[in-house]
């Protein structure tokens, strides 16, 4: 009886050995694939997101590089308070210069940043200061003029990861004729130092058509502070 | 034959023609490593990216560390070739014979070549992955990361100093207190630091001799290498108790020209465990270098037994037959172990002392002592020397030989019998000297030398007399009998000592303080009478014994006294002689019946005791009885008496024969035989009986003048020649006779000689 139980029991242990075996390998070989998605992070800072693979990236050298060219007067104090930045965009063409500028891109655009605060901006930091990142949204609500522009939000809640917390705020507004749906994530460290700042953007046509992508790509940034 | 009967072994490599089947683990081994370093690397990437999915990550670590799918593909080329192996004897004899091609290549470099070039080899390996580690850590190539990391060390130098202080305080501490612990029990002396010569040991001049020839050894130590021997390395002075082991040794310190390392009998009874290990390794690591800088050392170890051993079953089947071990199993007198032969002698001690039960272990300073003590007179010979065992190592050169130390070990004990077996076996203690009772010339020299230190009129012939009746005495009873003698010279208002001085110190050191207490009368006279007859008995028939004193003063544990001595220094014993030993014995009885018409006292009963023994092994172990078989083997082996108590023959005459039987019918015939011989000499008995009375306590040379009625050196014994005299102690005995009957005081008081 004994004998046959030990048979039993080698047999056991050969059989998950091989299993194991077997399957380590088909994973190994079935994984010589490309990765699903792109992902992109700065690890030192504790900054991720991922986007789909055929997506293109603007590399962060780039973007540098024409932002130091053309910035003027306190853009250039900014700018080198910038610790990272990544740009990725459907379109294989796209410039930094699109990055920066305020039109509707045709094709979804994802920009992500992170950039320390200086003595100012710390005193001056809200959620409203977050909100009003990219145009004054809050101004635009609170206190519309003749100027003001059409607009409208999508949606506006408070976002609360690892290492920050902010606003994410998805809103269209119409520039030059063209109306523009922005989803943007601005998020302030835990220790007030630094703000991280995620939008993916384009013509709300074009947001409306790739609008579960584009949600999926903004879920996916991730902040669990600077190491 | 049947395939049972058929004994095959297991086939050598050489006898194959395929290779030997690989087992399921060794297959797999590798697999699963690897699979275990993927894995582990899949999860550090998934710990590294919180958003990255598990696909992801397996497809990420397998696109940027490809070299574990790399080896995982060498591994299968490797299973799949031992796999052709096992199958295919044409494939696996190719292998085999490029293997040997290739081992004949290597085998052309030296073996001491190719451990180098491994070495160089490995520590390369090493070094290529180490920095590849510390590439893949600091992000940077693996060469400049190389040259990073001593940076961080160093860096990281004051808490790796923390830690090793954590860690060194806790281990300080404990060296701290075993190094206190370990101090003290060992003294050593350096040549001029003792005084004492072997001129100042007296009497063990035949030791002497062997110790001096052992010194010379370890101070002329070439004498002996040059021929190609080697410097004895231990000696035993073993022997009774006071007879000059520890002033030999000190004698040993004053001659020597190498210090002298004393060690106590207690240095190595620790409370803690280890640390009598500790003990004996510091004391031979201070042996070894005083043996180095002084070119040899001396150690004592003072009553040796303290060590302690293992039992009389670590030393294994056949035991030693030396004097020292097996006397107390053959007797002192022929030596059985010496001309059986070794199995028979072997069966012997086997069977006194493991049936016997007296394999007694145990002693010593606590586990390990012993062992380590065993390791250090003879163990490895290490390598010594950090430059030598480290550098030269390091450098690839060969460490040099350890030096020869030149270390005697001499141990003294009185108890050979409890040192471990290991420890006295050649190599560890070379000699063994037994330091006996000194001999009569050892013990008048010893009486000149003590007696030379006091003032003294004893003549050159009463201290050769001295020197016979003492025959056990060693130097340390010499020395305090002599000191005795002082105190009650100056006791006695004298400076000098003079003989009486001396046989009364030594009456006091054999007897001890009398109790002063003083008989009644009738008492006194039946005491006197009882050993008067062992006296007179001891004179007529006991030749091979000397009475040495006889006292009717009362002891602690006796009323009187006839102390017997041996003349000369003799080692064998007749049966006629205990014969009459058995006599002087029974010649109390005899006399307290003879001359107390038939009564006797409980007095007898250490007597008949002593001579019940002595008929017991006569007749029973010493082969002067009827029969001649041992009664001790016969009782062991349960085969019972001769003649008596066994089977279904036993009749009333065979029991009549037993043992005890025999031994009655013997003593009942000495004890007719004392009575003759009592009768025969009446008056001798009361005139002895008389002087005791009157002198309470005589020397055997006064006891020896009463009986034969001639002048003694303190007693008179011619006036009891005198009839009139013998009338007197005659009626005096008569009365006593009559008080005794009547409890009552005699009517005639004790005659007094005028």
């Amino acid at each position: 009886m004994a004998l046959r139980r030990e048979f039993r029991e080698n047999l056991l242990v050969k059989k998950s050995l091989s299993l194991f075996v077997a399957s380590l390998l088909t994973i190994t070989l079935s994984a010589c694939g490309v990765q699903s998605q792109i992902y992109s992070s700065s690890k030192r800072e504790g900054v991720y997101y991922s986007v789909p693979k055929d997506w293109n990236t603007i590399s962060e050298a780039k973007l540098n590089a024409y932002e130091i060219k053309n910035a003027k007067g306190s853009a250039v104090d900014r700018q080198a308070l910038v610790k990272w930045q990544s740009a990725f965009s459907t379109d294989k063409k796209t410039t930094p210069s699109e990055i920066f500028a305020i039109g509707a891109p045709e094709k979804p655009l994802a920009f992500a940043r992170v950039r320390s605060l200086s003595i100012d901006e710390l005193n001056a930091v809200s959620y409203n200061v977050l909100r009003d990142v990219i145009v004054p949204l809050s101004e635009w609500v609170n206190s519309p003029t003749a100027d003001t522009p059409v607009y409208s939000i999508e949606s506006d809640q408070e976002v609360v990861e690892k290492g920050a917390r902010g606003v994410r705020t998805i809103f269209s507004f119409t520039h030059l004729g063209v109306s523009q749906t922005i989803d943007q994530t601005a998020m302030l460290s835990n220790d007030h130092s630094t703000m991280y700042l995620f939008i993916i953007r384009c013509t709300s046509a074009c947001y409306a058509k790739n609008k579960k992508i584009m949600t999926q790509i903004s879920n996916s940034f991730t902040v669990r502070g600077a190491k | 034959m049947s395939e049972v009967d058929i004994v095959t072994s297991r086939k050598r490599d050489s006898d194959r023609r395929t290779r030997i089947h690989l087992s399921f683990f060794d297959r797999t081994k590798f697999f699963l490593l690897f699979g275990l370093v993927f894995l582990i690397l899949v999860w550090s990437n998934l710990a590294d990216n919180p958003i990255l999915s598990v696909s992801d990550s397996v497809k990420e670590v397998s696109s940027s560390k490809s070299w574990i799918l790399a080896l995982v593909v060498i591994e299968v080329l490797r299973q799949i070739h031992f796999g052709l192996a096992e199958i295919l004897a044409p494939y696996h004899g190719a292998w085999q014979k490029y293997f040997s091609f290739m081992d004949r290549q290597i085998h052309r470099l030296s073996d001491w070549s190719r451990f180098r070039l491994s070495r160089v080899i490995k520590w390369l390996l090493v070094l290529v992955l180490v920095s590849v580690v510390l590439g893949a850590v600091y992000k940077e190539t693996p060469i400049r990361a190389l040259f990073l990391a001593p940076k961080a060390f160093i860096s990281a130098l004051p808490m790796l100093g923390q830690l090793l202080f954590a860690v060194f305080f806790v281990i300080i501490q404990f060296g701290a207190i075993f190094w206190f612990l370990s101090r003290g029990g060992v003294d050593t002396y350096f040549p001029d630091d003792i005084r004492t010569r072997f001129t100042d040991v007296w009497g063990q001049d035949h030791v002497l001799n062997r110790i001096r020839e052992n010194l010379l050894f370890l101070e002329k130590p070439e004498e002996i290498e040059k021929h190609g021997g080697y410097v004895p390395g231990g000696l035993l002075l073993w022997g009774p108790p006071g007879t000059g082991k520890t002033l030999m040794a000190e004698s040993m310190a004053g001659e020597t020209g190498k210090p002298f390392v004393f060690v106590d009998p207690g240095a190595f009874t620790n409370m803690f465990m280890g640390v009598g290990v500790l003990k004996v390794k510091g004391l031979f690591r201070k042996l070894r270098k005083l043996a180095l800088r002084y070119g040899g050392v001396v150690v004592f170890f003072d009553e040796a037994d303290s060590l302690g051993n293992r039992g009389i079953i670590s030393s294994g089947g056949q035991q030693r037959f030396d004097a020292s071990s097996t006397a107390g199993i053959f007797g002192d007198a022929c030596h059985g172990g010496a001309y059986l032969s070794a199995a028979s002698a072997s069966a012997l001690v086997h069977e006194k002392f493991v049936m016997g039960g007296a394999a007694g272990a145990g002693g010593g300073g606590g586990t390990g002592t012993l062992q380590a003590l065993l390791t250090e007179l003879s163990g490895l010979k290490k390598p010594r020397g950090f430059f030598n065992r480290i550098v030269r190592r390091t450098l690839g050169m060969r460490p040099k030989n350890p030096p020869k130390y030149r270390i005697l070990v001499v141990m003294a004990t009185n108890m050979p019998e409890a040192l471990d077996e290991a420890l006295l076996r050649p190599g560890r203690i070379d000699r063994m000297y037994r330091v006996g009772y000194p001999s009569k010339a050892g013990r008048v020299r010893t009486y000149e030398g003590y007696l030379a230190k006091v003032s003294h009129s004893l003549t050159a012939d009463e201290i050769d007399k001295l020197a016979t009746i003492t025959p056990y005495a060693t130097g340390a009873t010499i020395k305090d009998t002599i000191n005795e003698a002082l105190i009650i010279a100056i006791r006695n208002g004298r400076q000098s000592i003079e003989w009486q001085d001396v046989v009364k110190a030594k009456q006091q050191k054999e007897l001890g303080p009398s109790e002063d207490v003083e008989y009644i009368e009738r008492e006194r006279h039946a005491v006197a009478v009882h050993e008067a007859c062992h006296a007179v008995m001891a004179h007529r028939v006991r030749q091979h014994m000397a009475i040495d004193l006889a006292t009717i003063e009362k002891g602690s544990d006796y009323l009187g006294m006839v102390a017997s001595i041996p003349p000369d220094d003799q080692f064998t014993r007749w049966r006629t002689e205990y014969e009459s030993d058995i006599l002087v014995s029974l010649a109390s009885l005899a006399g307290e019946r003879m001359f107390f018409d038939g009564d006797n006292s409980s007095g007898v009963s250490g007597d008949l005791e002593s001579a019940t023994t002595i008929a017991s092994l006569m007749e029973g172990h010493w082969g002067m009885g009827s029969t001649i078989s041992s009664h001790a083997s016969n009782r062991r082996f349960e085969v019972g008496a001769p003649g008596g108590g066994k089977g279904k023959d036993d009749t009333a005459k065979q029991i009549r024969h037993a043992l005890s039987d025999r031994i009655e019918d013997n003593l009942t015939g000495l004890l007719a035989k004392a009575q003759e011989i009592l009768i025969a000499n009446r008056k001798e008995v009361l005139s002895l009986a008389h002087a005791l009375e009157t002198h309470k306590t005589m020397s055997g040379e006064d006891v020896a003048a009463v009986i034969d009625g001639v002048k003694g050196s303190l007693v008179d014994g011619r006036p009891y020649l005198e009839s009139e005299l013998q009338l007197r102690i005659e009626k005096y005995h008569e009365a006593s006779l009559v008080a005794h009957r009547n409890h009552r005081t005699p009517d005639i008081a004790l005659p007094v000689i005028a």
